[in-house]
């Protein structure tokens, strides 16, 4: 995914400031913007991983963000200098005398996150129905021959095979296959397991 | 993530990231560095030290994707280079896989259909493999160095966009049979060997999504900025 690491702030010491400190880092592009037009040009893209990192008291409130976080993943962290005020648009909030080592901890979380989201449901049980979709998967038949043999829909048995997918941790048709053998979903007395991986 | 320049130390490189080692040795670069610069060993070497850096770094941060300024070396490089690499998989890291797992079918001594079972996945993953290696070799590096020696009698309709393949199937076989392995399949044979078995197939994964994305992040664009040039 397309990533990049916003510094929203008036301050060019802070800007410049958090640009040193980032910048050897982490190997993601890193853009300063000086005010909020600046993010009207981001209106349009989607599907990235974006940070944000404002001063909160200027900039939480724009109506901007919820464009922006309807199409892309968005972690907004405030850089404040008053311990007394909560930033309820903030994901998070660092005071200005914050060790830099915790703002860079929290990026890395959000960026490394992202590699690992797609196995959120890794490790959930198959239900019956995902079983039936895996073993005719395994047998070799298209999605077409397994919405009839079921009597369900071709967009549904997708969406079976996506969910099989997330759960076991297998992505590819013969890796499903073997899984299916390991597990007994086939009966390999009568099938030689050799022909269909 | 660090980014290696031509200043720093060979040596260096090696310890920052011991996976290069092969990546290194691909360039005919020997061991035995002493002290010397990454620019300095590559003038030895007669290697294009801009070059060297593009493939190291790619490989080394997953991330980086080179400049245009060190992009200025021939695609024929990068072709002698992606070639000598299909040649250390076929000709070291398979013969070593194949050699694991069947050590490891030898040390299983009963209910070893499931290692029978893997076997057949991790066959049919070489095939496909070797099949994408092979359609790169008489199909794409042909039409790159035809692009480069002779750009006006290539065909004007092809372009390296649709020749080169998705490696995703490749990729995402490995994967499996690692899962398979580690998640599923019953503990029925030696542990050190099968150890040596996955250890050896994370590094091969890394080697060879590496090696992806060189062609993804380097080859794809250099070939393209040529055909652009002649098809305007």
């Amino acid at each position: 995914m397309n990533r990049r690491i916003y510094i929203l702030h008036e301050s060019e010491i802070i800007q410049k400031g958090l640009l040193a400190i980032l910048k050897g880092k982490f190997n993601i592009e890193i853009i300063p913007f000086k005010d909020a037009d600046e993010l009207l040009s981001l209106q349009t893209v989607s599907e990235r991983r974006m940070l944000f990192i404002i001063d909160p008291d200027r900039f939480q409130h724009l109506k901007v963000w919820q464009n922006i976080k309807q199409r892309n993943t968005v972690k907004l962290i405030g850089l404040s200098n008053s311990a007394n005020q909560t930033y309820d648009s903030c994901d998070k909030v660092f005071l200005l005398n914050t060790a830099p080592g915790k703002i860079i901890n929290e990026i890395s979380g959000f960026f490394d996150n992202g590699n690992e989201s797609a196995n959120e449901h890794e490790g959930e049980e198959l239900s019956a129905r995902e079983k039936e979709v895996l073993k005719l998967v395994a047998l070799g038949h298209s999605n077409k021959i397994i919405a009839d043999k079921l009597f369900i829909s071709v967009h549904t048995v997708i969406s079976h095979r996506k969910n099989i997918t997330e759960k076991l941790g297998i992505k590819s048709i013969s890796g499903l296959t073997v899984y299916a053998i390991l597990n007994q979903l086939i009966d390999t007395d009568e099938i030689n397991p050799e022909d269909l991986i | 993530m660090k980014i290696f320049n031509k200043n720093d130390k060979m040596v260096t490189l090696v310890r920052a990231n011991y996976h290069l080692l092969p990546v290194i040795s691909r360039f005919g670069i020997r061991l035995g560095f002493k002290d010397k610069t990454i620019e300095n060993i590559c003038e030895e070497n007669k290697i294009n030290t801009d070059f060297f850096l593009a493939i190291v770094n790619t490989f080394h941060n997953e991330n980086y994707f080179p400049e245009e300024q060190f992009l200025q070396f021939s695609p024929l490089l990068l072709v002698q280079y992606l070639r000598k690499t299909h040649r250390y998989y076929i000709e070291y890291e398979l013969p070593k896989m194949d050699n694991l797992l069947g050590q490891l079918k030898k040390s299983c001594s009963s209910g070893c259909k499931e290692l029978e079972v893997i076997d057949a996945f991790y066959k049919r993953y070489k095939t496909e493999l070797l099949n994408h290696i092979n359609d790169e070799e008489t199909r794409v590096f042909p039409y790159v160095l035809e692009l480069v020696n002779n750009p006006r009698s290539v065909d004007p309709n092809f372009s390296i966009l649709e020749y080169e393949k998705e490696h995703s199937n490749v990729e995402v076989q490995i994967n499996d049979l690692k899962n398979l392995i580690i998640k599923y399949m019953d503990p029925v044979y030696d542990e050190n060997i099968c150890n040596e078995f996955l250890i050896t197939l994370f590094r091969f994964e890394i080697d060879i999504n590496d090696h992806a994305r060189i062609e993804d992040t380097i080859l794809v664009p250099l070939v393209v900025s040529i055909e652009d040039k002649y098809r305007g």
